[in-house]
């Protein structure tokens, strides 16, 4: 295989829970998106693919390098882990000028590259403040900014839409679309379909440490759209927003599940996403978190791996 | 580009990361007790001389045996076993710089964190003693007091730095390390003191200091053979956290993937 990412029959395991169990799948150039729910194992392999992890069996290259490699290599990759922690007590900016210091850029120059890449994720006004105080949003941008900074040719992006608000998202969508037609290889996880949906067709759905399927998006899709998806939204203003959301006509059903938080059932899920940046920007809605249960995939991870098993 | 151009950066962050919050609040409140012994000493009225050999046995007594053991302990065992913990290891794992140079970055950067707290803790006693007209330290008991404090942060921020990499109980095997084994075997006659790091600093002040309420420790090593065994220790012990490092899974353990 020449992929970017070539996976043959990778496994791992911690102590008796299997991560990946015989993973095999490539990865090709431009953008993939990794799909599953939590626990399927898509940040057992970021980690692999980051070199923090070594398999237990099996190949797994990354641009034709051993994952399990150290030098130079490395810079050729971007990686943004999944946990939110960093070194909150740097600014932004001295976050990014840290490892791009690390990676061996002289001072000067590892500064450039820093405010270059701080501009790129729209984060050049936050960044003399320290990381703590960032938001969920800005975090994440932060965090891909130090893995783009060195300018790899091959991101890993593990569950970067993660909690972050609608404009949000919008942004780091719009981001990595221009990441991925410039060149740059990107590989991203989510266990939400519809945000890699809008970024790329190529899809590599894992399950259970294994691939289920690579490519093949439009079944996946009328599997999913089958079924009502359930959205959780978090806003000071629950009533509110409930009411702005009872007029969408694909919304199903809406649950206040706590003093600042709504579940929101909704039968056109892609149309849902596309809507809610509107929502925010023309009728002031304020949503400062969205998540979407795994529940929604789960039914159909589980008809996939009964057909595959 | 040379190696220290990446390690120097790891080392500044290593001594800020240290050294901020609740960590350099405690360390400095730990690193004040022997002051605080001192001038309650003053306080009592006790004659000059009392105090000028109070401040120096308190060095032997309780900043070489505990503050110095307690301070390198959370140093040493925070630089890989914190970052491992709350998964940031990954940003410096995940890039180009081999791994050994990060060891000697966070080594480098718990010295520096180590001697800017235990420097003051050793010598601020002898500070207060000389403001209470006890006079001025001689110079080789000065000397002596600096050298065992940056040697023994040397070897005792190498063999933590090793344990935080190696077990998630760090704290708890440093503590049997510090208290027990270099604790109980100083008690012990023979040659088992020789196996403690802790001998070689006693060994060092009291070999420097002849005469003086440091000296008595008996020793069979002369100073230079001391100092040569602590670095010893310290090189060794950051040449297998090194190794150790290079072939380390950093991800902290989980049981979902």
């Amino acid at each position: 295989m020449t992929g970017v990412v070539d996976a043959q029959g990778v496994t791992k395991r911690y102590g008796e829970v299997l991560g990946l169990n015989g993973f095999s799948a490539s990865f090709g150039a431009g953008i993939t998106g990794l799909i599953g729910p939590n626990g399927a194992g898509k940040s057992t392999l970021f980690r692999l693919l980051a070199g923090q992890l070594r398999p237990d069996a099996g190949s797994l290259t990354v641009l034709g390098e051993p994952s399990w490699s150290e030098g130079t290599f490395r810079r050729r990759v971007g990686y943004c882990p999944e946990q939110p922690s960093m070194y909150d007590w740097m600014t932004g900016e001295e976050f990014v000028t840290y490892l791009l210091r690390v990676d061996g850029y002289p001072k000067s120059e590892a500064k450039r590259r820093a405010a270059e890449a701080i501009e790129i994720v729209g984060l050049t006004e936050a960044k003399a403040r320290r990381v703590r105080v960032y938001s969920k949003g800005m975090r994440q941008r932060i965090k891909i900014a130090q893995g783009i900074a060195h300018k790899p040719q091959l991101l890993l992006l593990d569950e970067p839409l993660n909690g972050v608000d609608p404009v949000g998202r919008a942004r780091l969508i719009a981001l990595f679309a221009e990441l991925g037609s410039s060149g740059h290889h990107l590989i991203v996880s989510s266990h939400v379909l519809y945000e890699v949906e809008r970024l790329t067709d190529q899809i590599v759905m894992i399950s259970n440490g294994r691939a289920l399927a690579q490519g093949d998006l439009h079944r996946i899709r009328d599997l999913i759209d089958a079924r009502p998806h359930t959205i959780e939204l978090t806003t000071p203003d629950p009533r509110g927003l409930a009411k702005l959301l009872s007029g969408w006509e694909h919304v199903v059903g809406i649950e206040f599940v706590g003093p600042d938080r709504l579940t929101v059932r909704s039968r056109l899920p892609d149309a849902f996403y596309r809507g809610l940046p509107e929502l925010v920007v023309s009728q002031g809605a304020e949503i400062t978190a969205v998540h979407s249960s795994d529940d929604n995939l789960d039914a159909v991870f589980r008809y996939l791996s009964e057909g595959i098993g | 580009m040379n190696g220290m151009d990446r390690v120097l950066p790891i080392a500044g962050a290593s001594v800020r990361a240290s050294l901020r919050g609740v960590r350099l609040i405690g360390l400095a409140a730990l690193g004040s007790i022997p002051t605080l012994v001192v001038l309650a000493i003053v306080a009592a009225r006790s004659p000059a001389s009392s105090v000028h050999d109070a401040a120096q046995l308190l060095f032997v007594s309780l900043t070489l045996p505990i503050v110095m053991t307690l301070v390198t302990l959370v140093l040493g065992v925070a630089q890989f076993r914190g970052e491992i913990e709350d998964d940031t290891l990954a940003y410096l794992t995940s890039r180009s710089v081999p791994r050994a140079l990060v060891a000697v970055g966070k080594y480098l950067g718990c010295v520096a964190a180590g001697c800017v707290i235990l420097l003051p803790t050793a010598m601020l006693p002898l500070a207060v003693a000389d403001a209470a007209g006890a006079g001025p330290p001689s110079s080789e008991a000065t000397i002596a007091i600096a050298s065992a404090v940056v040697l023994g942060v040397l070897a005792y921020s190498a063999i933590f730095l090793l344990l935080g990499l190696l077990s998630s109980s760090a704290l708890i095997l440093g503590l049997i390390f510090g208290f027990l084994w270099e604790g109980l075997l100083q008690l012990l006659s023979g040659t088992l003191p020789r196996l403690t790091v802790a001998y070689y600093l006693h060994s060092l002040v009291s070999l420097e200091t002849p005469g003086g309420p440091m000296s008595g420790y008996t020793t069979v090593f002369s100073s230079g053979e001391a100092v040569a065994v602590l670095l010893g220790v310290a090189l060794g012990m950051l040449l297998m956290t090194a190794a150790v490092f290079r072939y380390a899974e950093t991800a902290p353990h989980r049981s979902s993937a």
